[in-house]
Order: structure tokens, then sequence, then C-alpha cells
């Protein structure tokens, strides 16, 4: 298979004070849905395809391989890993539905402990520590773009990724960096 | 006299200078100073010029209710107009110019308006609608120009705005508006309970009424140790912003906060950071400790520079160490106006308190003999006197309702009470009336209903400090049990500390002479106008408020609503409850529309979408034009070409041989279920139950009126797995159709849609060419047997880099022969890297959307210029396509008379009868001979057509091709005044039988 392309125009990178962004990397991203029936079966035989407890909604968890589950819709879960790796749960019509997506969005990653701060410039989310703790995921928008948030700290450094449809990628990476500037 | 500097005291700090200028001339102030604090030290008067009649005008106040000194800041670019200078920190550097004025606010040309007074009174500008004459417009015309000219405050710059906003979104569990005695009070007694509380605070300096003076001790301490142990010990505890105004309270506890975050710097310390920064607060509990406005009443010439509020005239002596004059004058009707007496006394100021009640509160008269001050009873003011500025008082014995002048006294300051009215604009925005108090004379909001928010202090009508201060600390343990899920108690009651009740005066008049008495300074509005209006018939608060203006000045009517109210009522008998309020709207002070565009400006003023092949096109010298949001390649010149020049020479190579377009912005949904067939069969209005695997059909999608809603293609992957295709405009609400359908009308299917558009890329590859091009780069057979038309296969791309996974669809909307490469997006560069030179090779181009849309003119195919949200599937030539054997949405009622009648406008081609001649988009068409009127139709599209040598349309005509096929009619350009014949002729001009396409 061929190189894949950064979705940015520019690189992205940029620190200030107390916060640093880098752009997402570009991984596989499996969407397994489920029907309202077999919501139950679905998401059992997803956790233990991928090695942990099923998150709830609003809620990400890491499997057993590194990857990242995330429950993003009432009946729809994201698999976030390295690019290439393979969709864990391939349900049949009967029992839902699977589906690639690897290619569908692009994101940047906040670090640091400042980066709540600048996402709140871009976000409306609630995003203090009681609200939007470590492995939280929301969908909402931003700037009249449709926005996926996913708290995924590292190393107890707070880091948000913030997730856009491909084509709005400059977009985001030009708002990130614009309101870091705003932070020296 | 005029205003100085006192020798001690004050909140300003005396070691750091800031310079800065008025009018051009350099001022130097404290740090700690307001505009018109520092202005008032260097013994300024005249700070502005009034609305219409251009009177001078002073210092009126020490806050957000000025009305007078109104000023301009910085200049050129950074102009900024209509600033109170009673809210403006001084600044090194800092600019300050007075406004409505020719040449100066001291020496003002327009002041021969107030000659004129008389002609300018409530609702002026109306009249001149009717001119001298009555008859009409034109004096209305010359007039309006020199109304517009003469009248408003500022003048903003026409350069673009160098300063930069942003807009911050921010949560907590309770938001403080206010820093007073009760804010602070409410804000510890909530973060005592854990929750994560925000104080917001307009001014400056944190502490609300103790900056002033007027409080004299708080829960036993002094006030300002209260304050300062309340800040230390609330810090790091609450987030506390100064600087920052509520300026508007919306729905679930939404609220506007504006923030000031760098005019007060020097010019060099703003670094980074923004001008103002609009935070957007979502709060579960609110507490609005807000304060109240000491009000003045009228009386004659009360807008002279040196008539001021009492408590202001105080807060300068106190907070900026400024006497606002030599000899003060303070007339009131309550108590409050002696502790600002007591206060200008101690700071030596000759002090002279005019009460107009009989018996005086005991305790407060004492204290302020024993600092200095004269009490004279039964005595109120009648009219200031000074042509530039107030250097006598007229005073009266107040004789029940009206004042019998009794000397005069000299003084250059009138200070002036007349009680106070609660800050309840917050809440009023929410639409939550106010009850009348006739103990505070003043509304006051007594329930505040199912909205999370809870008055407290003075903006709930308590008027006493340690009453603030309890009303405070239980509306922050409410706040807490409210989170909890209890119900929280009642508002607290209304409490003053007032020995003598306030006697109500909002008007000092005289039985036989007429006084020229304001009621809002900032608009000009008098008392004679609030007459008038009533007298001209308008009875309504709200149409009296429009009438006058009364109240839509900068200040919001915080100063003169309640007198306007209390004449209005006056004046028709009524009471002032009976007569009622007016409702407030954001913002409660003027927010600058900078921080509300905030960073959403230039570029970001809305969001870009690029192609995942942006890069190559931009490589071979691709021009791009919007398309909604996105940026899509337009055409590529060669050789110094013009747009014109490229489609056409595009056009001709992909006819001739092959070329290639990036259609990476079409809608893609995945729909995916054992459902899926069914759904998409009651989507479209053809059907779709049998559409095999590996297949693709185009599809026509109704709104529920049977309007053609959107078009595109849908390929069948798996049995239950199908890739539909929308317009670029339309992806989203088809996204948004599709699942509102979903999950209202049919939530028992078992269907998931997904979109991917951004996942997938695509070109389309069209031409002669285009099959060979293909299969010598994929592995996958496009001979027409293995691959017929509308066929659908999945294979490898194979590159100098590496094989990409394509999915292929043969379409064609260009006429020719036509395959859709869709690749994953970030595959994508490299497919058209490759592709492109295969197409070279085969001496063919890429194209952009002018020769796409010159194509699909030539062949009739609809885009939405046809399909415009008014058209039927008949309409378009496609009528074929709405089943009658099968349900689908908008089949009933497309079925109306309406959209079946036989007349309606249809599509049809349209080419010039002159040879050369063209017509534009939008053009009516007319029969001959014919040229007003709705016509006939209009010009949807138009193209440059290589193919057919000349200049054609599509448009839409009533009766259509059967009626007007071959004959002539006009396009009539109304705006140019330009008519073209045209022929009517089949929209199919372009190979009709479709024998390119499907060869």
């Amino acid at each position: 298979m061929v190189e894949r392309a950064s979705p940015f125009a520019v690189e992205v990178a940029g620190a200030a004070e107390g916060v640093l962004v880098e752009a997402a990397p570009r991984g596989s991203l499996w969407q397994v849905a489920a029907w309202p029936e077999t919501f139950g079966a679905v998401e059992a035989a997803l956790a233990e395809a991928c090695g942990c407890d099923a998150p709830g909604p609003g809620e990400a968890a890491v499997t057993s391989d590194g990857r990242l589950l995330i429950r993003t819709e009432p009946l729809k879960w994201w698999i976030l890993g390295e690019d290439g790796a393979a969709c864990p749960l391939q349900p049949g019509p009967e029992d839902g539905a699977w589906l690639d997506m690897s290619h569908d969005q692009a994101g940047v990653v906040l670090m640091g402990a400042n980066a709540a701060e600048i996402c709140k410039r871009m976000v409306s989310l609630d995003l203090r520590d009681s609200a939007f703790p470590h492995l939280s995921f929301a969908s909402t928008h931003m700037h009249h773009m449709i926005l996926k948030v996913l708290r995924q700290d590292q190393g107890g450094t707070p880091a948000y990724t913030l997730m856009v449809m491909r084509s709005y990628a400059d977009d985001l990476r030009e708002l990130a960096t614009h309101h870091i500037d705003h932070f020296g | 006299m005029t205003g100085f500097r006192l020798p001690t005291g004050g909140r300003i700090d005396r070691t750091q200078n800031v310079n800065f200028t008025w009018d051009g001339t350099r001022h130097v102030g404290c740090a700690g100073d307001t505009v018109a604090s520092a202005l008032m030290a260097h013994g300024e008067r005249i700070i502005g010029r009034s609305f219409k009649y251009h009177r001078p005008r002073g210092i009126m106040s020490a806050g957000v209710e000025e009305s007078g000194a109104i000023v301009s800041l910085w200049s050129g670019a950074r102009r900024v107009t209509n600033v109170k200078a009673t809210t403006t920190e001084i600044a090194e550097g800092l600019e300050v110019f007075g406004q409505n004025a020719f040449p100066s606010v001291r020496w003002d040309l327009g002041e021969v308006n107030n000659l004129a007074g008389r002609f300018f009174g409530a609702g002026f500008y109306y009249k001149t609608f009717f001119g001298l004459t009555g008859k009409g417009t034109w004096e209305w015309m010359q007039f309006e120009k020199l109304i517009r000219r003469a009248a408003g405050m500022g003048r903003a710059s026409h350069l673009p705005d160098p300063d930069h906003y942003e807009c911050v979104h921010d949560h907590c569990d309770v938001l403080v508006v206010g820093s007073g005695p009760a804010g602070l009070a409410a804000a510890e007694a909530a973060a005592a309970k854990g929750l994560d509380v925000v104080v917001a605070e307009q001014d400056f300096e944190l502490g609300g009424s103790i900056l002033t003076g007027l409080t004299a001790g708080v829960d036993g301490d002094p006030a300002e140790d209260w304050l300062s142990g309340k800040l230390t010990g609330l810090a790091g505890k609450v987030r506390l912003w100064p600087r920052t105004t509520a300026f508007g309270l919306y729905d679930h506890g939404v609220v506007g906060l504006l923030e000031r975050v760098t005019d007060h710097l020097p010019k060099g310390a703003k670094g980074h950071l923004p001008r103002e920064r609009m935070r957007i607060v979502r709060a579960q509990r609110i507490i609005l400790a807000t304060g109240a406005v000491e009000r003045p009443f009228a009386f004659g010439n009360n807008d002279k520079p040196g008539v001021m509020l009492a408590s202001s005239s105080a807060a300068y002596a106190h907070r900026y160490a400024v006497a606002p004059g030599a000899r003060i004058v303070v007339s009131t009707n309550n108590d409050s106006a002696y502790g600002a007496a007591t206060r200008l006394a101690k700071a030596g100021i000759e002090t002279v308190v005019l009460d107009m009640r009989a018996d005086l509160p005991e305790a407060a008269a004492a204290a302020a003999r024993s600092a200095g001050v004269e009490i004279r009873t039964d005595r109120v003011a009648v009219e200031a006197q000074g042509l530039r500025g107030v250097k006598s008082l007229d005073i009266g014995q107040w004789a029940g309702d009206r004042a019998l002048r009794k000397g005069s006294l000299n003084c250059d300051v009138v200070a002036v009470s007349g009680g106070w009215t609660p800050v309840m604009h917050l809440i009023s925005h929410k639409g939550i009336r106010p009850t009348w108090r006739e103990d505070l004379s003043a509304f006051v909001v007594a329930d505040t209903g199912l909205e999370p928010v809870t008055l407290v202090g003075a903006a709930a009508g308590q008027f006493s400090t340690d009453a603030c201060v309890e009303a405070g600390h239980k509306a922050g343990e409410d706040a807490a049990n409210a989170m909890n899920g209890k119900r929280p108690g009642p508002l607290t009651e209304t409490t003053t500390d007032w020995q003598q009740p306030l006697a109500p005066l909002w008007e000092v008049k005289e039985r036989h002479r007429k006084l020229k008495s304001f009621i809002d300074p900032q608009h000009d509005v008098t008392t004679h106008d609030v007459r008038l209006a009533h007298q001209e018939g308008f009875v309504s608060v709200e149409h009296l408020k429009r009438y006058t203006t009364l109240g839509m000045a900068t200040d919001q009517g915080k100063m003169g609503n309640i007198i306007g109210l209390a004449l209005m009522a006056e004046a028709q008998g009524a009471t002032i409850p009976e007569t009622g309020t007016t409702v407030f709207r954001p913002p409660y002070t003027p927010i600058s529309i900078g921080a509300v565009a905030s960073d959403e400006r230039g570029t970001h003023w809305r969001p870009t979408r690029h192609t995942p092949m942006r890069a190559e096109h931009e490589a071979i010298g691709g021009k791009f034009t919007d398309a909604g949001f996105w940026r899509r390649p337009w055409y590529y010149p060669e050789g110094g070409e013009g747009l014109a020049e490229a489609a056409m020479r595009e056009v001709k190579a992909v006819r001739s041989g092959v070329g290639m377009v990036d259609v990476s912005s079409l809608g893609k949904i995945m729909v995916q279920g054992p459902d899926a067939t069914e759904f998409l069969n009651r989507v479209y209005s053809n059907p779709f139950a049998k559409l095999a695997i590996g297949k693709a059909r185009y599809g026509l999608m109704l709104r529920d009126d049977g309007v053609v809603f959107d078009d595109g293609t849908t390929w069948r992957l798996t049995e239950t797995d199908y890739f539909m295709t929308t317009t670029t405009a339309n992806a989203g609400p088809v996204m948004l159709h599709l699942a509102n359908l979903l999950q209202t009308r049919w939530p028992e299917m078992r269907v998931h849609i997904t979109s991917v558009s951004d996942h997938w890329g695509g070109v389309a590859v069209a031409g002669p060419k285009a099959r060979a091009v293909l299969d010598a780069i994929t592995d996958i057979d496009f001979s027409d047997s293995a691959f017929p038309f509308m066929g659908v296969r999945e294979g490898h791309m194979t590159t100098c880099t590496g094989e990409v996974p394509v999915m292929v669809g043969r379409l064609s909307f260009s006429g020719e022969q036509a395959w859709e490469v869709m690749a994953p997006a970030d595959y994508c560069p490299t497919m058209y890297r490759a592709l492109l030179a295969k197409i070279r090779d085969a001496g063919g181009v890429p194209y952009g959307l002018e020769a796409m849309d010159c194509m699909r003119v030539e062949k009739g195919h609809v885009t939405g210029r046809e399909l415009d949200g008014r058209t039927t599937p008949a309409d378009v030539g496609l009528g074929g396509m709405a089943s009658k054997n099968k349900d689908y949405i908008g089949k009933v009622l497309l079925g109306r008379e309406e959209l079946a009648r036989a007349d309606r406008p249809t599509l049809v081609g349209l080419v010039p009868v002159v040879e050369g001649a063209r017509f534009k988009a939008g053009a009516i068409l007319f029969p001959m001979g014919e040229s007003t009127g709705p016509g006939l139709g209009h010009v949807s599209s138009i193209a440059d057509s290589p193919e057919m040598g000349a200049w054609i349309g599509l448009g839409f005509v009533t009766g259509g091709l059967a009626e007007w096929e071959g004959k002539e009619i006009m396009a009539r350009n109304p705006i140019d005044d330009q008519n073209t014949k045209v022929r009517v002729v089949s929209p199919h001009m372009y190979d009709p039988k479709g024998e390119r396409m499907h060869g």
C-alpha cells in the first residue's frame, strides 16, 4: 500500500506556555454498530475482542493491544488504532454493521497544563476535570464544523485530541495554532 | 472652582504616574484613576456634548450609568467611540478625545442647536417625515441628511480593527455577578460548600460599594479590612474576574461576559493578549449581586457640568482622592446622601445638604454635622445656574408637589440623590417582570420563577450592608443545596437601614416657570418631552420609550428610565406599577463588535474545506473557486489563458480524448443494514428494490412537499451495504434528512447511515480514451461487457509507489464515457498523480468545475441551478423517475393539483438565434413582443459550448418543449436591459441518444 498523505497542508507544530500541539497520528478507525436488540451482545463481543471493559456513553477504554475503544453514539463504537490494524469485530448484518473510516478524520492533539484553556477557545464543552476526565469523548461542533473531542492524558498530563472531517484539517490546524499564539 | 486632587487618601497609586492625552493635551494621572477621575483632578469640567442640543456635559457619575462624560479613545484604526470616561482606566499613552463637537467639546459650534431647542422636542424627526407642507418625503430626504450629520455620538474609524479578540467557553457551578459585600459573601459560602465559583466584576477593582467609601463597616470590621480579608480568603478558591461585565443572561444558565484584557495596559505590555475576551459562561446557578444605581431627580438645568450623583461625588473623593469641587450642595430625598455628604466634608470640601423632608435621620445627620456638613431641611434644588458649569444653585422650599424658590447657594457641584434603582437588567433579559415597592420607590424582582438565578444585596432591594452579606451567604448555601436537588428558598426580603423613609421625588417643578429639566441626559430627553409624548397619544411605556428615545442611549436608561415612567404615570393619572416598566435587553453595557466576532473574521469567518488532492491541483497551476465551504479546482490555465479559454480547451480535450476532474466534494453516505434496500426504496422516488450488487443507480430524492430535494447515484456494494453519493451542496442536508427519517418515522428499520464524505476522495475520468487510461493503470477489467454502464467494481490502481485500493463506478455527468474512481482520501494524492501522468500520456488534461459545468449543460444534466427547491421531477424532465408503483417520501404531495399542472415551466434548452449572441443566467424568458410581467420562465444555466460552437443555456418555459420547441422567444435581462432572441431546443443538446457515454 502507498504511504498515507497528511491531511494538513502545513506541518502541525506549536508550543506555548503549558501547551504543545501536534498532528494526531494517521491510523486506523473502524466503526462498529449494533441494532437496538443486539446492542448487549455486540457490546459484550466487542469488549471481549478488545480485551477491555465496554466504555459507557461518552467514554473511551484502552484495549489490550493499546487501541482505543470509544462509545461514539448510542449504538456505535469507534476503534482507533495503528494504521492497518484490522477491525476487532465484524458483526454480520443481523447483528450490526462495521465500516472502515480510517481516512475520514483529521486530528490535532493539544497537550499540557493549558491544553484545556486552548480547547475552551474552540469548544463549548465543559472540560473541567470533574466533567470531562481522562478517557472522555464527546461529539460537538466548532466553528460550523462537526468536532469529536477525546481526552486521553499522557502520563498524567492533560491531552485532548480534536478531530474534524478530513477536508477541514487546515482550518482546525489554523485555529489551534492561532489560539496557541494567544498563550505566547 | 473646579475639581482637584486631594493631598491624601484614595485607592490610587500616587507613586505611579500615567501619561495620557485629552484632546491632544498631555495629562498625568495616577495608576488606579479612571479617565473621569484623572480629568476631574486636572480641573476639566466639560467632557462631552449632548446628543441633540450640544449642551456642555460634565461627569455625572462614577460608573456605567454615566450619561455626560462620553468620549472617544485612541486614534486611527484603533479609535473607539462612545466610551464612558467613568469606567475607563487610564493607561500609559492613552488618547482621549471629546466627541460630537466642533472644534472641541469646550467650544462647540453645534451649541447653536440649543438656541433652537424648542424645535427639537420628542419625535421631531418623525415629524419631518411630513415635511413643512405635510405632504411628503422630499423635505424629509433633505432633513434626514442634516439630522444624520448633526446627531449621534463619536465617529468610528473606517479602517479595519487591528486588534484581535477571542471567545472562551467557561463552565462553573456558580457564577456570582458583582463583587460587593453580597457577592463576595455568596462566593465564599458557595466555595465553602465545595462548588466551583466564578465572580465577575465589571470594575477593574473588586469590592463594589465598599470602594466608594459609603460602607462604614461590614460584619463588625472596617469595610476595607473586610474586603481585603475576603479577597485574600477567596484567592485560589474561586475564579475572580475583574474588568469583566456580564452583559446578557440567556437560556439554560448561559451568561455572556466581556472581559477587557489589555486596554489598561501600556502598549508594550500587551504582547500576544487579545484586546477583549468574550466569555460564554454556562453556570448551574447564577447569583446576581449587581447592586443598585443611584438615580437623580429632574430639576432646572440638571445637566450642567457640575451636577452629579451624590454617591459618585463621594466615590471620587474616597476612591480616587479627587474633590469634584470646592463647595458642594447635596440635594436629597433619602438618608443615603448623608453618608456621601459626610465623606465629602471629611475630605475637606465645604458641603451643604438640602433634604426635602422635614424629618431628618438623626444619627446620619448628627454624623454629617460633626464632619462639618450644613443641613437644610425642607429644601430642594430648583435650578442650577452658570453658563458652562454650575456656579450656583437656586433652591426652594418643597411644597408637596412643587418648589417655592427660596434663594440661591454658591457652589460648583450639585450632588443629587433621588433614591436607588436596583440593577436587575440581567434577570429582565429573561423576561422576568419586577414588582413595584412603594417603600423603596423602586422596582424589585420578587420571584425569579424557574430560572436558576438569585438576586441578592442592593439588586434585590436590600439597602443594609449587613443584610446584603447575610443574603449573599444564604444565596451561596442555597446554590449548593439547589445543585443537590433541594429547592432554593425564597428571595430574601428587602430591607434598609434608613432611619427615615424615602420621600418619592421625580421632578422639581415651579408653579409659573418652565424649567429645562433632563431625565435622559445622554439622549437629551426632558421632562417636557415625556409630557409632549403623552399629549400626542403615546400612552404605552414602550411607545413612550421609542418616541422620545428615553433609555435608548448607551446607558440604557439606567439613570432616567424610572423618572420617565413616573412622569408618564403622573400624566396619565395612574400609578407607576399601573403604567408598567420596559424590558431591558442585552447588552447591559455596550460591547464591541470585534468581541462578538472574536476569531471568526478574516479567513476564519467561515471554515474552508479542501479536497485531498489540493496540493496536486496547486502544483499544476489550478485555479480554485468557492463552492459552499469547499475550494474546488475551477480551471487549469496554460500559457496565459483566462477562464473562458482554459475551460474551452479542457472541454475539447475531454470530448476528443480524456480528462480528469476532482469530485471529492460530493457527499458520500454509507447505508448499511438488512433494511437498507427498503430504506432507499422509500427515500428515492425511483425504484431501488431490485438494484443488483455491483450496480449503481441514479436516484431522485424529494422533499415531503413533492419538490426535488437532491439527486445522486447509489452504489450497491453488498447485499446490505450501499454507497450513496449526494450533490456537494446537499451532503449535510441529505444526511440530516436520512437521520431524521430513521429516528422519527421508521425507527423500526435496521439501517445505519454514516457520512464517509471525507473518507473517500475521488475523480471522474471522462472521454473516449478514459477506458484505455484506466485499463492500463488498474487491475479492473474495463471492457464494456465486464464493466457496463452504471456498473461498480472494486480493485487496485498501480502507482510507482505502490497500490491504491479503489472503488469505481461507471457513471457520466459529462456525457462521455466516464468512470468515477474513489480512493481512501490519504491515498488520493498518489492516485491523482498516477492518473494524471497516464492522462497526459494520452493527450488528455485535468479539467475543472467550469469545464464540467459546460459539459453538463451541453448534455442537459441538472444541478442545483435547476433543482432549486421549486421544481418537481416532471419540471426537470425526470417525471418518469417518480414511481407510480411504490410509496416514497414526497409522493403524496407531488400529486397536488398545483404540482401536476400542465402549464408548469419545464426544462428546455436555449440557443441564440443570432450567431455570437449571448444571454445571462437569471434572464426572464418572454414570448416575442412581450417584455413585462412574469414571462414564460427563466434561464437557469448558461455555457459557452465548444461542441455547439455557440452560447447555450438551460431554462424553464411554461408549456415546455411540447409548446415551444423550435420557436423563438426573448431572453430579457432587465438589470442591464439586454434582450437576446433565443430558440427553444431539447435540453439534451449533446449526444441526445447517449451513444457516447454508453459506448
